[in-house]
């Protein structure tokens, strides 16, 4: 408990002062740790604590929204009562009571970041830099980072809910250089769990930072993808950003309830090709997208957003549910106590399919495999959206040919959808990080291999 | 949170790392946001943040560590000082980072109290004006999802064990809607800012007349073949390309070979029109500071002289490593370790107006907008791949807008093939202040 319910139980009472339909006070604990390497040694440390609060007010469909990191009774209570002036006038008197929530939490919690050693910590790092260095000597520079955030938050509302929860997170990433007669190229991995630092023990690192090594080497010798309108096959796994970004920021209340999304009014109704399924789920066990509850308090669900080419669910917050007379999905999310939340995704996917890759590559006379993703963005209220790929070859007469970077994926998300024709067996998941008007929060992507008939690749012309 | 906190604090760290034969930096930053936005005349968003966060960089020889805590509790205090004694016993540079000498700063106006002294009640009706007249300026404005006002202030304190003292606050204010049109089956939107001093200065006439211009014409849209194109990069995305450029400048890239620029020192490695400096004494520049991160006293530092690369910027820590002189860019919050950053990167305005630029080839490609910079753009090679909306021209008038259509190639190509530079800078939050660019053969993927 980070502080008292009695005192939670005063800050909103007086935040209700104002005459206020519901209040709400999300504090926060955080510790973060993170080593980073370069030049084959530790190039810096940092370690530190978040600590605040934000009160939230509804005033109907009206929202304000007041932080402080002073978390003494005087303290929120001055903040509640900023919260409250927003609306000058008669002084209400509500009362709460608080009970708090039991739930089963889908987390195993194991060794904390102040329990492990910053030199068992630089061991994952070292071997890291050797494995990338042995790959080859044209490998110039590694760099690596092993960070740590252990979240604890707690959450009441006018309603009577008290919430707590503790979310661990352990992120491992990798970038590789090469270098070649005056020419560099990079490679990156990244893994991340909703886990504590014993999940660092369990992860293959040699393998991972070889495989950083290779795309670094294979990028010097590509050359740059061709530019135009073809058929895409995107791989399993990170490839998923496509639907993140073409679809699914589209899908959140956040958008919708604006009327800025392309997907407006379209429930129950057909947006994207029959093959297509897709799923967002927040209570995959200790997966990096996964939550217990959401920031709100909700319980996190597993919530079908599409079906067989029919859209079924938003992603829905409370004050989205409010605007648009939808029940909240257990997706509203934040970064942080700085940030009010909105609706954001989790763990999202597409569900596999019955074609395998090899067929699905066979079938192509002239294309582009994507095989390894970087991130992406969209307009929602266009749906135009890009995402970047690290590692992607032509396809010619249905055989992998040459080895092509450099190229950047655009469409725009109700078109693409339905131009999904094929989808794979071999689904798989990637981590991710978010960002969003309620900040940086730590999703999943993820997807079997997917063929696209038509996407613009922004290759070179010709 | 006041200076004296900070001086309490301050002594007793500094007193507690000598003691224990320890070099520290203490960084301390407080800030406080407002802001407030409208939809369709009703309040959507009113919110007040307020931040304070201590971080501390502590030294023993060529060791150093860093921690941060928002909670200034002693039990955290002490904390945070323990976890950077414990991240010490791994830290292990190979070059010393000395602290600096104090300094004297040169005092600079960057705060203006008229922002804090204006009632909340004409901060609410400034973003409901900004709201009202967009919706009023064109029925085909359905949707505005960003919109609205904010204000911000900062203040930073510095103290070291080796006498450097320093504080300073500055503040500011902006307008900024992303208005969505839609016309039949075609929709555009458009992002647009207006970031002031003072309050006062603040038009939402002149932000609502700039952005309706650009989103509707973005309706007439037509199609773009894949090709090479002459384009004229407005301000707004000049920003966005020199702050990829920017990113091989940065010393420790230089240092640690992930620098495209790297061994490049005294070469021209772009178009002889470019002139490039970091400025923070830039008036009305929202990156002006009378001191950096390690409290060096700012300079102005001539990067890129008609193209040929002077210097990268440094810290302390790669001036020395670099064997070139300290430029004053180290660059820190409280919540980061020790780098490197610009205060506000000036490229020097030529003599072209923008209008006489719209007709600087028979066809120019203008754009408008670029997205996916953190995801297409490569910072060890300088390649890019980014998604980008625009228009085209033809003989200086205004055929169609287009969108849907990928620029790719080498940020240091580009800017090699610029062959003119407008004379209209344009200040914004970002650190970049940059007039027009005119890019020849940029390469361009359609549908």
């Amino acid at each position: 408990m980070i502080i008292s319910s009695s005192r939670l139980e005063k800050a909103l009472e007086a935040s209700l002062a104002s005459g206020a339909d519901f209040a709400e006070i999300f504090v926060e604990d955080t510790y973060t740790h993170k080593l980073d390497w370069a030049d084959q040694r530790i190039d810096s440390s940092l370690g530190g604590k978040n600590r605040g609060a934000g009160i939230r007010l509804f005033f109907g469909q009206e929202v304000v929204y007041v932080t402080t990191t002073d978390l003494s009774e005087e303290g929120l209570l001055a903040a509640a009562g900023q919260a409250a002036a927003y609306r000058e006038g008669r002084l209400h008197s509500r009362s709460v009571s608080l009970k708090p929530l039991s739930y089963d939490s889908i987390f195993k919690v194991g060794t904390l970041p102040w329990d492990m050693s910053s030199t068992k910590k630089t061991e994952y790092l070292q071997r890291a830099d050797r494995a990338c260095r042995r790959t080859n000597s044209s490998i110039s520079q590694v760099k690596a980072s092993a960070k740590e955030t252990v979240q604890n938050i707690q959450l009441a509302n006018s309603e009577g809910l008290l919430a707590e929860n503790s979310r661990h997170y352990s992120t491992l990433l990798v970038e590789a250089v090469a270098e070649d007669k005056g020419q560099k190229a990079s490679g990156h991995e990244r893994i991340g769990k909703m886990r504590s630092s014993e999940y660092f023990d369990e992860v293959d690192i040699e393998n991972m930072a070889e495989n950083c090594a290779k795309e670094a080497l294979g990028n010097l010798k590509a050359s740059y993808a061709p530019a135009g309108v073809m058929p895409v096959l995107l791989a399993n796994g990170f490839g998923g950003v496509i639907f993140h970004e073409a679809c699914g920021h589209g899908l959140e209340t956040t958008s919708v309830a604006k009327n800025a999304s392309v997907f407006c009014d379209r429930l129950n109704k057909p947006i994207a090709n029959a093959c297509v399924t897709a799923v967002d789920d927040g209570r995959i066990p200790n997966e990096w997208g996964s939550i217990d509850i959401d920031d709100e308090g909700a319980p996190s669900q597993t919530t079908t957003l599409i079906e067989n080419g029919i859209l079924r669910s938003y992603l829905v917050d409370r004050m989205g549910g409010l605007k648009m007379g939808l029940n909240p999905t257990g997706s509203a999310r934040r970064e942080s106590y700085k940030f009010s939340p909105t609706s954001r995704m989790r763990n999202t996917y597409i569900a596999p399919g019955n074609e395998s890759l090899e067929n699905m590559i066979r079938d192509i006379d002239y294309g582009l495999y994507a095989k390894k993703m970087g991130g992406g963005s969209v307009q929602p209220g266009t749906g135009a959206f890009n995402f970047g790929v690290r590692e992607a070859y032509v396809i010619r007469n249905g055989e992998l040919s040459e080895r092509v970077k450099g190229v950047s994926l655009i469409g725009t998300g109700h078109e693409v959808l339905k131009k999904i024709v094929k989808v794979g067996n071999d689904l798989a998941l990637a981590p991710g990080l978010c960002g969003s008007i309620s900040g940086q929060v730590p999703v999943t992507v993820g997807q079997p291999s997917l063929l696209v008939e038509a996407l613009t690749v922004g290759g070179r012309a010709q | 949170m006041n200076n004296e906190r900070f001086q309490e604090l301050s002594e007793r760290l500094r007193k507690k790392a000598v003691q224990q034969g320890l070099k520290l930096e203490l960084l301390m930053a407080t800030s406080k946001q407002f802001s407030c936005s409208y939809q369709r005349s009703k309040m959507d968003r009113y919110e007040s943040n307020q931040q304070q966060c201590l971080g501390i960089r502590l030294l023993r020889d060529n060791a150093e560590a860093t921690a941060f805590s928002e909670s200034l509790e002693k039990g955290d205090v002490d904390g945070l000082f323990a976890g950077a004694l414990e991240d010490l016993s791994v830290a292990n540079g190979d070059e010393s980072s000395p602290l600096l000498d104090p300094q004297s700063y040169e005092p600079l106006q960057l705060f203006e109290a008229s922002i804090s002294e204006t009632p909340i009640a004409a901060k609410k009706e400034i973003a409901k004006s900004l709201d009202e007249s967009l919706f009023a300026a064109d029925s085909r404005i359905t949707a505005a999802p960003d919109i609205g006002y904010e204000d911000f202030e900062s203040e930073i304190s510095i103290a070291t064990t080796a006498g450097v003292e320093g504080s300073y606050r500055k503040n500011g204010c902006q307008l900024y809607a992303a208005p969505l049109a839609k016309q039949d089956s075609q929709s555009a939107m458009s992002i647009g800012e207006q970031a002031r001093h003072r309050f006062g200065d603040l038009s939402v006439h002149e932000l609502v007349n700039e952005i309706k211009n650009r989103v509707l014409q973005k309706l007439e849209v037509g199609p773009i073949k894949s090709g090479y194109y002459d384009v004229l990069i407005p301000p707004r995305v000049g920003q966005k390309i020199l702050s990829l450029f920017a990113t091989a400048l940065n010393g420790k890239s230089v240092a640690e070979n992930s620098s495209f620029l790297g061994g490049r020192l005294g070469q021209p490695v772009v178009h002889p029109n470019i002139t490039l400096r970091d400025d923070p004494y830039y008036p009305l520049a929202f990156g002006s500071r009378p001191f950096d991160s390690e409290g060096a006293a700012s300079q102005k530092t001539n990067i890129i002289s008609q193209g040929v690369l002077n210097t990268y910027i440094t810290n302390s820590v790669y001036a020395k490593k670099l064997n070139l002189k300290n430029t004053a860019n180290a660059k820190r919050s409280p919540r980061s370790s020790l780098g490197i950053g610009f205060s506000n990167l000036v490229l020097e305005s030529g003599s072209h107006s923008y209008d006489s630029l719209l007709n600087w080839r028979p066809q120019v490609l203008v754009l408008d907008q670029l997205s996916g910079l953190h995801a297409g753009f490569d910072s060890v090679s300088g390649d890019f791949s980014l998604q980008a909306e625009g228009f085209l021209y033809g003989n200086g008038q205004f055929q169609h807008a287009v969108k849907d259509f990928v620029i790719s190639g080498n940020i240091v190509e580009l800017l090699q093939n610029v062959e003119a530079v407008g004379n209209d800078p344009y200040l914004s939050t970002h650190f970049v202040i940059t007039p027009s660019l005119a890019a020849a053969k940029v390469s361009v993927a359609g549908s």
